[in-house]
């Protein structure tokens, strides 16, 4: 198990490397550069670009580049002369970003933040962990109503309203709600005011965890449908169990370990879902950041952004093996 | 006393035992037809391509038309402010522009039937052929086929498209066919690891099947084997993957283009193309508050269009595997 766990950690290691190579490989590739991103407005004086290329280290050859933002690389100080080690990407240093003003390094801009400005980080993080409870505690329940309710007009609605669920996605889910809670009823405004501790956060959760909520209760239900068929099960009834007792102790204990291997996916999915939920729900947080980014050429943040994503769902989907190996004792891991 | 006698062979049973065996096939298509829901979406789409092919005979207007004065019109049913009513003329409305929001619409649709159709050629190709090899060669060939793969999934694909349409939005590449060529592309090289990893397992158990096993016993060559005897018996879950895939992708060229990274519109009236479902929804999502239905048409043509898809794809998938129920 514990050699296991390592491999699996090592393995993220050229994933995230591989990775960061091709999304510089992009980044660079992409015509014009931080400094010249709009040919219509006024540009920077030859001069001036020359010393910001410099200073920032993207008069280097490609590779140097690379290895200088994801490894080290050796500066020598311009007054002292001293030379010394500045670590890159491994060591937590994510770069400067050539977009904001002053001298801020990325994970500044991204992470820190005060008690009335939180961090982009916050926001991300707080909207993915809550459209995954909401995910959650809604989709198991609606899943275990609908297989115990098997073939009832409950059923049926709740099957078909998950498939309507999975197949709009999250994108047309968002918009939909748009449509329906704040321009037709208005109970919600198109642009949110974030000094308000609930209410902006309503639609980006539920529109952000729809999808995964319906994965979810699907799957529940598939599963408890499964279990009940189990000769345990008519076990427990022929011995004269209480219903209660055989739904809480025996059906559902079994039936949920499968749920637990989609939350892997789901959280891909919450990931992937933030870059545009944020966009349509105004959420200062960091996915519409890094799709800024792209736009502006901000190379720091374009990497930021893809290792963060990699890194946060490497993490993800050991917590879900591990869990996994921890709840049926069947299973171990090599 | 001869009603308890059961004749061994009844005649009717003989005769029903003597006609064609049915193929997988037809047997799928029989259980595919049985489908309510299946069958509805089946007729949707066929409505949808029609009018998508027949946009031009049917469009009350070019839809890059701007008619002056004539901004912001709401539904024909709509009228209830004077100062701007609903006209016959515009059925579904007019946008900022002045343009027809139903010809803009059966245009569109065009866009996004393609969008969701095209790609999945080359998404077969790269993902059956990466499986097919994976599966039947194994050793270190599928082990470095798979470890690709899963590099390739790791990838927050979102993510990377965003990035090569930005890369190349403005090289001929991004120009082509309305920056679409360039969706195919960046879609395509993210989208065939389910493919992959799904024709790689059907090979791996296939390969261990007997009517394998005789091929090769009578010496039939490996390449015969696989498109002959392997690739065929692949197909059923193919067809439903694809048809999952088909409203994914419909969904991510609206994601492309409400962040701005997506088609371009235009406003050549002889473009055959002039725009998708997603550039409606960016257009209907920035004019929210002064033309609510300019997103709520377009919204509801494609979450139609991509229901009526699962629906399809359910359906065959229940047709096509009867013992996943």
């Amino acid at each position: 198990m514990t050699a296991y766990i390592i491999r699996r950690i090592l393995w993220n290691i050229p994933v995230l490397i591989i990775v960061g190579f091709v999304t510089f490989g992009i980044a660079k590739l992409t015509p014009g550069g931080p400094f010249d991103t709009q040919p219509e407005r006024r540009q920077l004086s030859p001069r001036v670009e020359a010393i910001l290329r410099e200073r920032f280290g993207m008069d280097l050859p490609f590779w140097r580049q690379f290895t200088r933002y994801m490894f080290f690389d050796i500066v020598t100080d311009p007054r002292t002369g001293e030379r010394k080690i500045q670590w890159g990407a491994i060591a937590g240093n994510l770069g400067p970003t050539y977009t904001s003003r002053g001298a801020r390094t990325v994970q500044q801009e991204l992470f820190e933040g005060t008690a009335s400005r939180p961090s982009k980080f916050y926001y991300s993080a707080r909207l993915g962990l809550q459209a995954l409870a909401f995910a959650v505690v809604f989709g198991v329940p609606l899943g275990i109503l609908a297989a115990l309710r098997q073939n009832t007009w409950l059923d049926y609605l709740l099957s078909l309203s998950s498939t309507i669920f999975v197949a709009l996605g999250t994108l047309i889910t968002s918009l939909i709600l748009v449509i329906i809670f704040a321009v037709i009823l208005n109970w919600f405004t198109v642009i949110p005011d974030w000094s308000d501790p609930v209410k902006p956060w309503i639609l980006p959760t539920v529109a952000l965890g729809s999808t995964s909520m319906a994965f979810i209760a699907r799957l529940t239900r598939a599963s408890v449908l499964e279990v009940k068929r189990q000769d345990y099960i008519r076990t427990a009834q022929a011995k004269g169990l209480a219903g209660q007792v055989i739904v809480w102790r025996h059906m559902l204990k079994n039936s949920l370990l499968p749920v637990v291997t989609i939350l892997g996916p789901a959280l891909a999915g919450l990931i992937t879902g933030t870059l545009f939920v944020e966009t349509i729900f105004q959420v200062p947080g960091m996915g519409r950041t890094f799709v800024d980014a792209i736009g502006k050429r901000d190379y720091s943040m374009i990497m930021a952004g893809s290792l963060i994503y990699v890194f946060f769902l490497g993490i993800a989907n050991l917590l879900v093996d591990i869990a996994y190996g921890a709840l049926d004792p069947r299973i171990t891991y090599k | 006393m001869t009603s308890s006698v059961k004749p061994i062979a009844n005649p009717i049973e003989l005769q029903t035992l003597n006609t064609k065996p049915r193929s997988l096939w037809s047997d799928a298509l029989r259980r595919l037809r049985r489908n309510y829901a299946a069958m509805v979406g089946l007729v949707v789409i066929v409505l949808y391509v029609v009018v998508a092919i027949a946009a031009p005979v049917l469009a009350p207007f070019n839809p890059v038309q701007q008619i002056p004065n004539n901004s912001l019109r709401p539904p024909a049913w709509v009228t209830d402010n004077p100062a701007r009513m609903g006209v016959p003329e515009h059925l579904l409305g007019t946008d900022t522009l002045g343009r027809d929001v139903l010809s803009r619409l059966m245009y569109a649709i065009r866009v996004s039937l393609i969008v969701g159709i095209v790609p999945q050629f080359a998404i077969l190709l790269i993902g059956v052929t990466i499986g097919l090899i994976s599966g039947f060669a194994g050793g270190w060939l599928d082990n470095l086929l798979m470890r690709f793969t899963e590099i390739v999934a790791a990838f927050p694909d979102l993510l990377f498209i965003i990035a090569l349409s930005t890369a190349f939005r403005e090289t001929w590449l991004g120009r082509t066919f309305n920056g679409l060529l360039l969706i195919f592309i960046a879609v395509s090289l993210v989208s065939w690891t389910g493919i992959a990893r799904l024709v790689r397992g059907q090979v791996l158990s296939l390969k261990e099947k007997e009517f394998v096993e005789a091929a090769r016993a009578i010496g039939v060559p490996t390449t015969a084997i696989l498109w002959r005897h392997i690739l065929p018996n692949t197909m059923a879950p193919i067809i439903v993957s694809t048809s999952f895939s088909i409203p994914a992708l419909i969904s991510a060229e609206a994601v492309l283009t409400i962040l701005g990274v997506g088609m371009r519109p235009s406003v050549d009236p002889d473009n055959p193309f002039p725009t998708s479902l997603g550039v409606m929804l960016t257009e209907g999502y920035n004019n929210l508050s002064s033309g609510p239905w300019l997103l709520s048409f377009p919204v509801i043509l494609i979450a139609g269009l991509m229901l009526s898809f699962t629906f399809l794809g359910d359906g065959l998938r229940d047709a096509l595997d009867p013992r996943e129920r």
